[in-house]
């Protein structure tokens, strides 16, 4: 390929870097511009599709990914990313034969195991799921992903003791790991260990604090605490985790709710209770507008004042 | 140096200035009802020139046609005395069900494209004109359109 090899490998660095530190965007500006110079450059739409995932645009991903395995089919790269966008779109029978001919061309790479043991898992296929990571970790034994990965395993066979020595195994080596944070967070709320869960919940936050995970913690946590707080916290999380498009689907659900019973039981006769629905209706509307303000503030002072435990 | 573009990236047009928030036209259904709200819409997805463009298009045309259907249906209805025993507001609710379905939809595809348009820095319009001509357009021009197509059944 004919292309100024200096300036895209710096590009791609930045990139790089920028994925690493979770600056998504920022790596996607890099590879657009390394793509301004090679467009033919098959691992630059690869990589590029790994960043678009997580901005979970799936179409875009979609699109860089089979062209990156169209331009070098024989890349391994290029098979995992494409497994890796149909693991995340859920579609594990197409992913299965993508991330197989990723180790079949290199069979030890602890990345593509890894992802191969998520779509087994996901599949049923426990047993095999555990005989990949163990295959890993038999390559690469200090690794604090693969590490909590084995953690997560044992944490879905019910193994929480387990689950456990492998989350504190990673955390030994990455004290701030977000995957062994939330892990363990959720072993321990499973023990019933409700306040030490909160610590790994709220310092997981404290490093991200739009972590989807890190936050249905915390509101699994809330729920334990207060069924009725839990329900609040539950409810707002799925709103805000869903952009504007699911408070809107609400208000227009509650909307047509309300307009039909306020009809039917004035035309019932019962014009006081038709009355009364269609005041709720503003409060839910006024409620809407205000309550993800509130709860955001309820969440900011949440990881403001919790003092951690000295042993954590 | 003009940098590679990806395919959900909204390409902007000559009327990029006048792009808003895809919420605003979804709000402006209640100030001035679905014809405002789908006119709006139409304009702001030229506007965004996102890649959906097209569907989006198609999904408002569809809009318009159900709207004219739904008014004919009823007018013929009306005209043949079929729904005397039915509270008028029954009906309504339920063409306002369809036109919000369309509304939401048109919202979901719309606002995909916008929040990529809106990371690149695109410009985005206040949407104050657009709502008070919503107000005080859009509701006198669907009920003249709905007197309209309701006249020509009866």
């Amino acid at each position: 390929m004919d292309f100024d090899h200096t300036s895209v490998d710096r590009l791609i660095n930045q990139a790089e870097q920028r994925y690493r530190y979770g600056d998504y965007n920022g790596g996607i500006e890099a590879l657009k511009m390394a793509l301004s110079l090679a467009p033919d450059y098959g691992f630059l739409h690869s990589y590029l599709a790994f960043g678009l995932v997580s901005q979970k645009r799936l179409v875009a991903a979609q699109y860089e990914a089979q062209v990156g395995l169209e331009l070098e089919p024989n890349s391994s790269y290029a098979h995992y990313a494409l497994a890796n966008l149909l693991n995340v779109k859920r579609d594990f029978k197409a992913a299965l034969p993508h991330i197989e001919q990723a180790l079949t061309i290199d069979p030890e790479n602890i990345h593509y195991l890894e992802l191969l043991s998520d779509i087994q898992l996901e599949q049923g296929n426990t047993k095999e799921a555990r005989i990949t990571l163990e295959r890993a970790l038999e390559l690469v034994a200090d690794a604090p992903d693969l590490l909590s990965r084995f953690g997560d395993y044992w944490l879905k066979m019910g193994d929480y003791k387990q689950a456990e020595h492998y989350y504190n195994e990673a955390l030994a080596i990455e004290p701030q790991h977000m995957i062994g944070l939330i892990g363990k967070g959720n072993t321990l709320l499973r023990a019933g260990q409700v306040a030490q869960a909160r610590e790994h919940a709220i310092w997981a936050l404290q490093q991200d604090a739009n972590n989807q995970s890190a936050l249905a913690l915390l509101t699994n946590i809330k729920a334990r605490q207060n069924p009725l707080m839990g329900m609040w916290w539950r409810a707002n999380t799925w709103l805000i985790s869903g952009n504007n498009a699911r408070t809107i689907l609400l208000l227009i659900s509650a909307y047509v709710l309300f307009r039909v019973s306020a009809i039917a039981l004035a035309d019932l006769g019962y014009e006081l209770i038709a009355t009364g629905v269609s005041m709720l209706w503003i409060g839910i509307v006024i409620y809407m507008w205000v309550g993800p303000t509130w709860f955001n503030k309820k969440l900011k002072r949440e990881l403001e004042t919790v003092v951690l435990n000295s042993k954590f | 140096m003009s940098t590679y573009q990806i395919i959900d990236e909204p390409k902007g047009s000559s009327l990029s200035k006048i792009t808003v928030d895809p919420m605003w036209p979804l709000l402006s259904f209640m100030f001035g009802g679905a014809l405002f709200s789908w006119a709006w819409s139409a304009l702001n997805c030229l506007a965004l020139n996102s890649p959906n463009r097209n569907k989006e298009l198609m999904l408002i045309g569809a809009g318009f046609v159900a709207f004219i259907l739904m008014y004919l249906g009823l007018g013929a209805l009306l005209a043949t005395q079929t729904l005397d025993s039915v509270n008028p507001q029954y009906i309504r609710m339920i063409i306002i069900c369809v036109e919000l379905a369309f509304v939401y939809k048109i919202y979901l595809t719309q606002q995909s494209s916008f929040s990529v348009y809106e990371y690149f820095n695109g410009k985005v319009a206040n949407p104050v004109i657009g709502l008070f001509l919503a107000l005080f357009v859009g509701k006198g021009l669907e009920a003249a359109v709905i007197t309209l197509l309701l006249a020509g059944m009866a």
